[in-house]
């Protein structure tokens, strides 16, 4: 299945078809549950709100303007449903963090080595995993939208502007500083 | 340079985003920086960690849109329609809002001083109309106190129909 038949299957969607709606799910499919994963940190709660996603895609199909880019759109909704989801989930402790140049030496060589094959560094991925998605709880959930949408994604400023509703500048502005305080709470927590 | 510029210039950079002619002043600041060099590599690992852990996922995009189907059959995400005894139907929404309006303003209406005693009162015939419009475009609600019958007269129009109550207590 082609991007190319995204906006015939949307229009048939639109008239109710379920069938065309599940093709554009099954396509969607893997960059939204990447998404909601990588914004709220675990697997489960991402399955769950690409799936509420996915619903309030059904139901807000006819505000799909057909000039706009489908995947913007779903991952508006997607982020969004992020987002609530945070915030309702926790309010976000405060950053106490200095910076401490040896630390972020020390972090840069441990993904280093964690990129080899060799079992023994292996392991140690799954400590900086975890630290590095504690840091990430500690970023408001624009910033780990406008980094997700741009890391994992690769979406444009452009883009992660439509999608965020929000001018390319603020997009350009928070994620130099999700990046700054991501790096600063993984200093904390190593 | 100074090293805040630099720290701007090098999220740019990783983001595709910085013209070609900054990118090489940030190069040459990065040859010279210890500290943002070392601030570069390791914003650089961010991308690597998120895209490694969002991976792969384990759910099937046909177990997702089972899942979907079946929310969609129930009705998930909906907005939420009251139960039918709340509008049985005669009347629209906003004819019943309408309608509760009125009752509120012939209540005042009903305890008000006679038109007589109003510095502008007519004090015969249709002396105390009170007119109300809603801002629901459907409906238009006009509420009068006949003086000489002292009915107290509750007009609701609305596109959907019109109605009307008399009080006559
Ligand atoms: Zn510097």
């Amino acid at each position: 299945m082609s991007e190319h038949e995204v906006p015939r299957l949307v229009k048939l969607a639109r008239n109710g078809d379920q069938d065309a709606f599940g093709e554009l799910v099954c396509m969607y499919h893997e960059r939204v549950v990447a998404v909601t994963r990588s914004i709220v940190g675990n697997h489960e709660d991402g399955c769950d709100l690409a799936q509420q996603t996915w619903v309030k895609a059904w139901n807000k199909l006819d505000t799909f303007k057909a000039q706009s880019k489908f995947y913007t759109w779903i991952y508006r909704i997607a982020t969004l449903t992020c987002i609530d989801f945070l915030r309702k989930r926790k309010s976000q402790p405060a950053s106490t963090g200095r910076e401490e140049d040896a630390r972020e030496m020390e972090w840069v060589e441990s993904m280093r080595a964690a990129r080899t094959d060799r079992p023994d560094v292996r392991a140690g991925l799954s400590e900086i995993r975890v630290r590095f998605d504690k840091a990430l709880e500690h970023l408001s959930p624009e910033h780990r939208m406008a980094l997700v949408l741009r890391e994992v994604e690769g979406l444009s400023y452009e883009e992660i502007a439509t999608a965020m509703k929000c001018r390319k500048g603020t997009v350009m502005s928070r994620l130099f500083h999700a990046r700054r305080k991501l790096q600063e709470h993984m200093k904390e927590l190593s | 340079m100074n090293c805040s510029k630099a720290k701007k210039w090098m999220s740019l950079a990783m983001d595709n985003e910085l013209d070609p002619s900054r990118r090489s002043d940030l190069g040459s600041h990065l040859a010279d920086c210890p500290a943002c060099r070392a601030q570069n590599q390791a914003w650089s690992q961010f991308g690597e960690v998120l895209r490694d852990g969002a991976g792969e996922s384990d759910m099937t995009a046909e177990a997702m849109w089972q899942a979907v189907q079946r929310d969609i059959r129930v009705g998930a995400g909906r907005v939420e329609t009251a139960p039918a005894w709340v509008w049985p139907g005669l009347f629209p929404r906003t004819v019943i809002v309408t309608a509760c309006l009125a009752l509120i303003c012939a209540g005042v209406l009903w305890f008000a001083p006679p038109a007589g005693d109003m510095e502008n009162g007519a004090g015969s015939g249709m002396a105390g109309v009170e007119s109300v419009e809603t801002d629901l475009s459907e409906a238009t609600l006009i509420v009068y106190k006949d003086e000489a019958t002292g009915a107290v007269v509750v007009w609701v129009s609305g596109d959907n129909g019109s109605a009307s109550l008399n009080d006559h207590s």
